[in-house]
């Protein structure tokens, strides 16, 4: 399998989810995990389907757009010194979010066990919760260990 | 029959390829053949005809005649899920 990279930042904050969207993008193209057409796709991408989901009792946004722009894949998770509001995926409210899982699929069906590992454990609070509270070290190894497999 | 499904997102990556294994999953296990087709929510027209079922992963105003639409998002976030898979499982069978 491609080997899958994983990024993180911390203690950042934006004034709204489109400052948050360039900072996503700028990263990713300074580590050349995507192309520079990127940051346009994914704009536009989340102005005509936001990506803000709403769990049992808290929320992710996963901006991602299509693989068309990616040169590997990657997860770029953000936690987020104050929450910001995204749109919401289903429905016309926004919601708030602590923590910004960015997207980088090259292959969707090649990617499949990797989104549904990721996706299967945000629906748990326990995973969420160590996403937010744990150290990057602690965090790529459960990567390593539980999605990047 | 063969039933038709089209799974339907934004830019057809992420969610779509989540809910179209769900779905896959989910008739498997009652026994239901079906076709399922993957694509953005741009291109359902393209694929629309014979059509058993649209399911979306993304918001869409738009309809299709009288091809029942379900949306995907539980299959995502995990809430009211049960509920979804009944709703599929009823419009499969109907």
């Amino acid at each position: 399998m491609t080997q899958n990279k994983l990024l993180i930042s911390d203690e950042l904050s934006f004034d709204d989810y489109k400052q948050a969207l360039q900072h996503i993008s700028q990263t990713l193209i300074a580590e050349k995990i995507v192309s520079p057409s990127h940051l346009e796709a994914l704009q536009e991408r989340e102005e005509s389907f936001p990506t803000g989901i709403a769990f049992e009792d808290y929320a992710v946004a996963i901006p991602h757009c299509e693989a068309t722009h990616a040169l590997k894949p990657a997860v770029y998770l953000i936690r987020l010194k104050q929450p910001v509001a995204f749109n919401r995926a289903d429905d016309d409210q926004m919601v708030d979010v602590s923590l910004i899982m960015g997207l980088v699929v090259t292959d969707p069906a090649d990617q499949l066990k990797l989104l549904r590992a990721l996706f299967s454990r945000l629906q748990n609070k326990e995973f969420y919760e160590f996403l937010l509270n744990s150290s990057r070290d602690e965090i790529q190894q459960r990567f390593n260990q539980e999605i990047f497999y | 029959m063969k039933k038709k499904i089209i799974v339907a997102c934004g830019g057809a990556v992420a969610t779509s390829t989540m809910a179209a294994e769900e779905i896959k999953e989910l008739c498997a296990e009652n026994n239901i053949a079906i076709e399922l087709v993957q694509c953005r929510i741009n291109e359902i027209n393209t694929f629309i005809d014979g059509t058993d079922l649209i399911c979306t992963t993304a918001k869409m105003d738009q309809t299709f005649g009288d091809t029942p639409i379900v949306h995907g998002m539980p299959f995502i976030s995990g809430v009211g899920i049960d509920t979804l898979k009944e709703k599929i499982l009823t419009i499969l069978k109907g």
